[in-house]
């Protein structure tokens, strides 16, 4: 059997950047969509089609500004690049706003099979102060003609550790959120970067003076509590956390994203797209949409960049992605494929996290305990590799 | 050659950033002792630090040739002068190599209290003193307003204030003839045994110990065996010379004349400031007056943040001390911080300076303990007397008969609004007032008697902002005091912390162990688990507070795109940690160390 592979394409285009983000994305750009449509069809070509292809993931930016024939055009081009092809789930992320009308029926058609709805809360003083152009009826509409178009398998996004919402407004968000009836629900705290850093997208100067204020407006404690709740409520509903973010009804979990933790190779097309060869490089595409563009249509991958993984940061990873995981990681794989226990590399480090109540060790199993999701960073350092940090 | 009534000996006396290195630049240049085009900017202060701090570390002279309007042409020297509290007894050295001194004042500022020990200073020794009212070109200048402070504080006549701008060039001439016309020129007695003051000195790599030196009288040549009166050190000279500003060597130097000598010695030890240099054919029948030993009063232990750096630290000490004759260090270890060593400075701004240059020059990260004085102990049953310069190192209260510390003769100037105040500040202090004198109607003159252990700890930069930047403070050692003083201890998680030790009298020891405790709460970052942070003397706890356990350190997202990053996130956040010192279970960033320094912001 082939291995499996995954592919992600990107779509940079917005109506509206929100502030917080910081993914590529482009906005009043929408004449261009025609010309990077063809593009994406172009860099598939361009680039090896290794594997089985088994998962493709739409990711933005806003996919859902492209029609279904744009999308079905760029489903059939990756199914004719691939050899050997299995889809057993495509993705694809949707704006939920009044203002842009997602073509549900023409996704369907075009094979996807999967919605991740960009809903963020379903409180409209919370879309406000996230600046996120749509009201709370503008989501619920957009999630109920999602699944009228035959959508069975709807995520939704929701976002807490917003300043100003309050561990009540954050239970009644979820409980709207639950009365959707969702299949998937991501529960992301809001994170924002205030330095430039070379791997985002460098934020506009509105961008960071938002940022700054709502920073100010920001509780950590209070974040924590409502993460608590959310694991509660979500649970309670019948969804299961399988990362540190992500609840699903059973057999709802998102494959493509497992495929990330458990480093599956995954080809990333379209501007900023990262792409890892499941051994030991990952490389990313120009964030630039021009310069992307212009890389493409002189027939070349328009590459900004690459990493060549060495063992010991292949291991890091492995136990950094594993660690996402609620199940976890299994000491003997990582010593099987690395040649070392993860554990053994700074016992004190980690008997410190251990008898913090952040890591739990069960036998061959490690995973993070309930606190412990809440501090993974904290407990990751204790794996981060010495002469990695000392440079 | 230039004869000695044409020599003119000058300093420069100004407070920070009222444009006393623009002034010398532009005396430089219009006398064209350098270039303009080569010039670079403020050529009198060397160091990067001192450019950066605005302050002059080592006084340098400089010989400038100026054709006067009286068809002569004279040799001015400009002497500098250090400018802060730390180096009173270098400033009053460079001065009384001078008979003149510049007093420039900002025309949009008016007098600061700072400049006014250091005219007093001049003034007490004679120097003429010529007034300038500098920057009148900005649109906010008020030089009327100045000429009324200078006429009421220094009963200086209006007449004599020359108003210039050392930016744009103005008044420079009318400086330079002023030197010429007002400063006297040096008595020089050429016939009698060289007698030369030792203004500053450096070590140089090469040369050895370069001393800076005004002739008082006799003649210096350059083949002449000298020795230093005060030390007894005497050495060939390698060079003789002056600064234009690049040095010169010359074949000899006179009476009345400033130069430098370098002497192959090999430590500055051997030629410090002060002492006066003669020949050791026909030595000064005695030496010139006023030479003191530099006196390290403030000692703080400072530590590699990582042990492995212990031999290049060792390295750079040994660097500076050669080159700074108020420095002195010795090993020690500490419980928390591991091996350092324990430092004495003259005051707290040359701690400050020393460490920032052994953290910059020396590519360095330290840690340095809260500055302590050196206590005298005296144990039960025992007659001898423990020094202990090192909080830590105290024994415990059963074993202590009597602690004594030293105690400083302080005079605060300040605008009479800040009185209240300033008073209140010293008494919290443990100040014991003494007496206020009135310099003029609006500015008095006020002394106290404090423990140096109270004035090192924050003091000056409290004196600062109670009296809106306006109070001066100068000191003096007087000597040893008994106080019922006690160790502080601190305890984070259970371990006591031994360099976060401090010594404080009884009746403060309730407050400061709060202080402390509060302060460290908001230095130390939330860890993993919860940590409690006490005070206590002996087995007492006095104060406590706890630090929360952190509650969320994740990285929401992590998907294709984000791996990366994610990744060299957490790198970074590794390496930051590494940058703690580690006390048992806890990080501790490096300033929680100096927490002590900063305690009574909240309380002051």
């Amino acid at each position: 059997m082939e291995p499996s592979h995954h592919l992600y394409v990107h779509v940079p285009f917005c109506r509206l950047v929100c502030a917080y983000c910081d993914f590529v994305t482009v906005g009043g750009r929408a004449d261009d969509i025609g010309r990077y449509a063809d593009a994406v069809r172009r860099e598939l070509e361009l680039r090896p089609a290794p594997g089985e292809l088994r998962t493709v993931y739409f990711g933005g930016g806003t996919p859902s500004l492209l029609d279904g024939a744009t999308i079905g055009s760029i489903l059939d081009a990756a199914r004719a690049r691939w050899a050997s092809v299995a889809l057993d789930e495509v993705t694809l992320e949707a704006n939920p706003s009044g203002r842009e009308t997602p073509d549900w029926e023409g996704y369907r058609r075009a094979g996807v099979t999967r919605i991740s709805l960009g809903v963020q809360s379903l409180r409209d003083e919370e879309l406000t102060s996230l600046a996120r152009g749509h009201t709370a009826v503008e989501a619920r509409d957009a999630f109920a003609s999602a699944r009228a178009a035959g959508f069975a398998d709807v995520s939704i996004d929701l976002i807490y550790g917003i300043g100003g919402q309050t561990l009540d407004d954050w239970r009644d968000g979820l409980e709207r959120a639950l009365e959707l009836g969702p299949d998937h629900i991501s529960c992301y705290a809001l994170q924002l970067a205030l330095q430039p850093d070379e791997w985002a997208a460098p934020p506009r100067a509105g961008a960071l003076r938002w940022r700054d204020r709502m920073v100010r407006r920001q509780d950590d404690e209070l974040a924590g509590d409502q993460y608590a709740l959310a694991a509660d409520l979500l649970g309670e509903a019948g969804y299961a956390q399988y990362e540190l973010s992500s609840w699903a009804r059973p057999g709802r979990e998102s494959r493509h994203n497992a495929a990330y933790w458990a480093r599956r190779p995954y080809t990333g097309i379209g501007a900023g797209a990262h792409s890892y060869d499941g051994v030991a490089e990952r490389s990313w595409n120009e964030r630039d949409l021009d310069a992307y563009l212009a890389g493409v249509e002189v027939g070349e991958r328009p590459i900004a960049g690459r990493e060549a993984l060495d063992a010991t940061t292949r291991a890091f990873e492995a136990v950094a992605l594993g660690l996402r995981r609620v199940s976890g990681i299994r000491r003997s794989d990582i010593a099987a494929e690395f040649g070392e226990d993860p554990l053994d590399r700074d016992p004190a480090a980690v008997e410190e996290v251990v008898r913090a109540g952040l890591l739990e060790l069960d036998g061959d199993r490690v995973r993070l305990t309930a606190r412990g999701r809440l501090m993974a960073s904290e407990v990751l350092l204790a794996f981060v590799p010495e002469a990695v940090a000392r440079r | 050659m230039i004869p000695p009534e044409r020599i003119r000996n000058f300093s420069i006396v100004a407070h920070i950033d009222h444009g006393k290195s623009t002034l010398a630049d532009r005396l430089l240049e219009v006398t064209q002792t350098i270039d303009k085009r080569l010039m670079q900017s403020q050529v009198l202060d060397s160091m990067d630090l001192e450019r950066e701090k605005g302050i002059t570390i080592k006084a340098r002279a400089v010989r400038v040739h100026y054709d006067a309007a009286d068809g002569h042409t004279y040799a001015l020297n400009l002497i500098d002068t250090p400018g802060h509290v730390d180096f009173t007894y270098e400033v009053s050295r460079s001065l009384q190599a001078c008979e003149g001194a510049i007093l420039v004042v900002d025309a949009t500022q008016g007098i600061e209290a700072q400049t006014l020990a250091n005219v007093h200073l001049a003034m007490a020794q004679n120097l003429t003193i010529i007034p300038v009212i500098n920057k009148i070109d900005l649109p906010s200048a008020d030089p009327e307003m100045v000429m009324d402070e200078l006429e009421e504080t220094l009963a200086i006549p209006r007449e004599e204030v020359i108003l210039a701008s050392a930016k744009d060039g103005t008044g420079i001439g009318e400086i330079l003839e002023a030197i010429v016309a007002r400063v006297p020129a040096p008595a020089h007695e050429a016939d009698a045994p060289l007698a030369a003051l030792v203004f500053d000195s450096h070590y140089d790599q090469y040369k050895g110990v370069v001393a800076y030196v005004r002739l008082a009288s006799g003649v210096l040549r350059d083949h002449d065996r000298i020795r230093f009166m005060a030390t007894g050190a005497e050495s060939e000279i390698l060079e003789l010379g002056y600064f234009r500003p690049q040095p010169v060597p010359t074949k000899r130097l006179v009476a009345g004349e400033v130069g430098y000598v370098a002497t192959g010695l090999k430590s500055i030890r051997e030629a410090q400031v002060g002492d006066t240099l003669t020949t050791a054919a026909h030595p000064a029948p005695q030496p010139l007056p006023g030479y003191q030993e530099p006196l390290p009063l403030v000692f703080a232990g400072i530590y590699p943040l990582r042990g492995d750096d212990y031999p290049e630290l060792r390295e750079a000490l040994d660097k500076l001390h050669l080159n700074d004759a108020g420095f002195v260090y010795e090993p020690e270890s500490s419980a928390a911080l591991g091996f350092g060593f324990r430092c004495g400075f003259l005051g707290l701004l040359h701690m400050e300076i020393t460490q920032e240059r052994l953290e910059r020059e020396f590519d360095l990260d330290l840690i340095a303990s809260a500055p302590s004085v050196e206590y005298r102990v005296k144990l039960h049953h025992r007659d001898d007397e423990l020094v202990v310069d090192n909080p830590a190192q105290m024994p415990g209260p059963g074993e202590i008969e009597q602690i004594s510390e030293p105690w400083v003769a302080t005079q605060v100037i300040t605008p009479t609004d800040y009185i209240g105040p300033l008073m209140e500040l010293a008494t919290t202090r443990r100040g014991e007032f003494q007496n206020m004198e009135y310099l003029d109607p609006k500015r008095v003159n006020m002394h106290f008697e404090m423990p140096l252990g109270e004035l090192i700890i924050d003091f000056y930069d409290q004196l600062k902002s109670r009296s809106s930047g306006y109070a001066s403070l100068d000191y003096t050692y007087i000597g040893y005091r008994p106080g019922d003083l006690v160790k502080l201890d601190v305890l984070v998680s259970g371990e006591p912390v031994d360099a976060l030790s401090l010594i404080v009298h009884r009746s403060n020891a309730y407050r400061s162990g709060k202080a402390l405790v509060e302060k460290l709460k908001e230095l130390i970052p939330r860890q993993m688990f919860e940590v409690p942070v006490q005070a206590a003397i002996g087995s007492h706890i006095i104060s406590r507070e706890t630090i929360r356990a952190m509650r969320k350190n994740v990285l929401a997202k992590c998907y294709g795109g984000d791996i990366t990053r994610k990744r060299k996130l957490l790198e970074k956040q590794k390496e930051g940690k590494q940058r703690m010192k580690r006390i048992g279970s806890v990080e501790i960033p490096q300033e929680a160390f100096l927490a002590v320094l900063r305690m009574n912001e909240s309380a002051g």
